[in-house]
């Protein structure tokens, strides 16, 4: 390594800031590793760089709506929830992420350091062992290479320092955690939650779990952070610190130990491989403003790059001894990309209980944890699927009766309308070889990039569990004497769950992953991928804790290999 | 914006002509209005019309306060598209004929029983509006307007902190608290 900078010469390079990305970071140096963190977005320190977080409604000019223009130019970001006047800052611009959707699909992408760990839904629930067991059970994708009693031990490590609220249920199909006082349910939740449990005996109705600081602990005030205010202004980021982002939580505590380099704006083109040495040498980097190509190096390269950005930068790492992309001799790399199915939806009113109300905003639903196909299979569709609902009080606007002017209408639509439910799935989807991305020959991103593929759609299984899902929710409305009741297909795009995994998948068995059990690339052992590309299967809980979990994991394993020299 | 400009002239003038006085007090009185495809005096319409609609109540502000009009002109300018901003455009001069046609006059000179009453004929005009032919709008003008008076009016200043409960940092969420007739809304 004679020839190189020596300030570009690290011990451990980390591609990505977001959630992963973070805790990569934050263990590596901890142990003492100088560590190079790159990210192709923006700076953005935590309160600093939060420009919206304190503004009030009427201090934005279209009062959180954007405007035509911003819509037409991003319309992929544009579909986004989150995507509004108060957070469009913190979403990349489509015209800065060409990719080609060979088949629709919705790709959300963050545009700063933390990446979309600022922006992110929050929902924080350790898998079951029946998420881990799915594959094997169930026959598709390939074994977990590790079980649930593997992976519990780092869940309540990332759980103590991320913060996570939650209720302890003693569920097996939800195993709890390290949890902080839970959210409250309101009153017409708690009413649903008696008939729906009284009919069924094998739903249970729980309060989310989520990463906001409903107590503070040590370890919390040592990030500087502090309770979580129930503003629910979370995509702004939160000045409070209130919910986990690697902004507020693994950044700040990385750097505080002296190890950490931060470069924003750098764009990560391929990994080096030296072909003599054998292994991953470093990163070739483009910065973002003067496309001026730079070389890092480090004796270990985590890619944390986000799930189908990882995917691009290793097909774009190619050499003699890997012409196919880094570690990809099986030409699985790119492949069972798979989602979460988010597209149906059930929204009901419910009568009585006016005199009852709530205050805050809380930062979480009500979950149901699967109760499909558990213990063995039992529906016309593989896998099942989480159930989210919530329910309030119609705000202002909302339909009154009487004179449709004057002080007494003015009065009548600013008071609590009538209690309403919204219930939303979140269904595991079984990753397939056709579902895939792959590089262009053709065309290339503003930084000379080949630009991504996608060609990723749902298939007849997802059908089947949506319908489910319809008429289970619907079934379940009725059992709590719901009116109103629509049920909505929104037939969204893969991609809009934000919950993309795969691709980079792990496994025991080199022929049929890329990754061993520890997150090293069967054949390029000092690269690992910790982030959602490095999925087996998505389960129906949300990702980002189990992200979280794997990624403490395989760094503090990496560290063992490397003080052992086995790297 | 303009009240301190105005304000910081004042000391400058404080020698100067009467006249030179008068000018820069009338633009004192009068609020800088959002700049856009609406004139100044469709805004002014708009507030007054939203004023009849959610009028001012002890202590609680109305719509032309919370300036409803410049709320308007900055989402049919920004966030429509151009045959919404058409449709809208046409629909202001479909309101002041309806108002014409009424009551004989314009807007601003009707005393406030007689704008309620002109409100609520439009609403029942939008109420059982049906678009008669392919190529008529999904819906009558009143009915767009309306919805962007009342919310440009509770995302507004007066109407977020006094038509309703304004907890910028709530601290906590209590998922179960009474309600008794008479408490506002939170925001």
């Amino acid at each position: 390594m004679s020839d190189q900078h020596p300030e570009h010469v690290f011990d451990a390079i980390v591609v990505g800031s977001g959630i992963s990305g973070g805790w990569a970071a934050k263990e590596l140096c901890d142990k003492g590793l100088k560590t190079l963190v790159l990210d192709r977005g923006k700076e953005v320190k935590h309160i600093k760089d939060y420009p919206t977080a304190m503004k009030a409604p009427w201090e934005f000019p279209h009062r959180g709506r954007l405007p035509l223009k911003v819509l037409e130019e991003n319309p992929i970001a544009a579909k986004c929830y989150a995507y509004d006047e108060t957070a469009a800052h913190f979403f990349l611009k489509d015209k800065d992420q060409p990719y080609i959707q060979e088949k629709p699909f919705d790709w959300i992408r963050p545009d700063q350091v933390g990446g979309k760990s600022l922006m992110w839904g929050r929902q924080t629930q350790r898998w079951s062992r029946y998420d881990f067991e799915g594959p094997a059970r169930d026959g598709f994708a390939v074994e977990w290479p590790f079980t649930y009693e593997e992976l519990a031990p780092w869940y309540s490590y990332v759980e103590l320092f991320a913060g996570i609220s939650g209720n302890r249920d003693g569920l097996d199909t939800l195993p709890d955690g390290e949890f902080l006082p839970p959210w409250e349910m309101n009153r017409a939740e708690q009413a649903m939650r008696v008939k729906i449990e009284a009919r069924h005996r094998d739903r249970n109705v729980i309060i989310g779990r989520c990463a906001h600081l409903t107590e503070i602990r040590q370890v919390h005030r040592d990030q500087g952070r502090m309770l979580c205010q129930a503003r629910h202004l979370c995509q702004r980021g939160c000045p409070f610190g209130g919910y986990f982002s690697s902004n507020a939580s693994t950044l700040p505590w990385a750097a505080k130990t002296g190890n950490l380099t931060l470069r924003p704006d750098s764009i990560v083109h391929s990994v080096i491989y030296d072909d003599v040495k054998g292994k991953a040498t470093g990163v070739n980097v483009i910065d973002a403003h003067t496309k001026k190509m730079t070389a890092y190096y480090a004796k270990i390269i985590f890619i944390n790059a986000s799930t189908l950005s990882t995917n691009q930068v290793l097909l774009n790492s190619v050499s003699r001894r890997f012409p196919n992309g880094l570690g990809n001799d099986n030409g699985l790399l790119g492949k069972y990309i798979a989602f979460q199915n988010y597209r149906g939806r059930l929204s009901a009113s419910l009568e009585g209980m006016e005199d009852r109300y709530y205050s805050g905003k809380r930062p979480c639903a009500v979950m149901m944890p699967n109760f499909r196909n558990v213990h063995r299979q039992e529906k016309d569709f593989q896998r099942g699927y989480m159930v989210f609902f919530s329910t309030g009080r119609a705000g202002w606007g909302h339909a009154v009766p009487g004179e449709q002017a004057g002080p007494q209408f003015k009065t009548a639509i600013a008071d609590p309308g009538d209690w309403g439910v919204y219930m939303m799935m979140q269904g595991e989807t079984i990753p397939r070889e056709a579902n895939h991305v792959r590089l262009s020959k053709d065309h290339t991103d503003p930084w000379g990039i080949p630009q991504l593929i996608t060609s990723v759609d749902y298939d007849e299984n997802d059908e089947r569990l949506l319908k489910d899902f319809l008429d289970t929710g619907a079934e379940m409305l009725e059992t709590c004497g719901a009116k109103n009741i629509a049920v909505t297909d929104t037939k969204q795009a893969p991609g809009l769950d934000i919950h993309e995994v795969g691709g980079v998948r792990m496994g025991k068995d080199p022929a049929t992953s890329l990754l061993n059990k520890w997150n090293q690339l069967h054949h390029c052992p000092n690269v690992l991928v910790t982030d959602g590309s490095c999925m087996v299967s998505t389960s129906t809980q949300n990702p980002s804790l189990t992200f979280m979990a794997i990624t403490a994991r395989a760094a503090n394993h990496v560290i063992e290999e490397l003080k052992k020299g086995n790297l | 914006m303009h009240r301190r400009r105005a304000i910081s002239l004042l000391g400058l003038l404080a020698g100067g002509t009467a006249l030179e006085f008068s000018g820069v007090l009338a633009g004192c009185n009068e609020p800088e209005r959002a700049t856009g495809i609406l004139t100044k005096e469709d805004i002014q319409l708009l507030d007054q019309v939203g004023e009849a609609l959610l009028p001012a109540t002890p202590g609680v502000p109305g719509a032309a306060a919370a300036r409803v009009g410049d709320y308007i002109q900055a989402i049919v300018t920004d966030c429509f598209h151009k045959q919404d901003q058409v449709f809208f455009l046409k629909g202001m001069t479909q309101l002041r004929e309806a108002i014409l046609q009424k009551t004989g006059g314009t807007f601003d000179k009707l005393q406030n029983d007689e704008r309620k009453a002109v409100v609520l004929f439009l609403d029942e005009q939008a109420g059982t509006y049906k678009p008669a032919k392919p190529g008529d709008a999904p819906q009558h003008y009143y009915a767009v307007m309306k919805g962007l008076i009342i919310t440009g009016y509770f995302t507004s200043e007066a109407g977020t902190t006094k038509a309703l409960r304004y907890e910028a940092v709530p601290g906590k969420f209590r998922g179960d608290i009474p309600f008794k007739p008479g408490d506002k809304a939170f925001a």
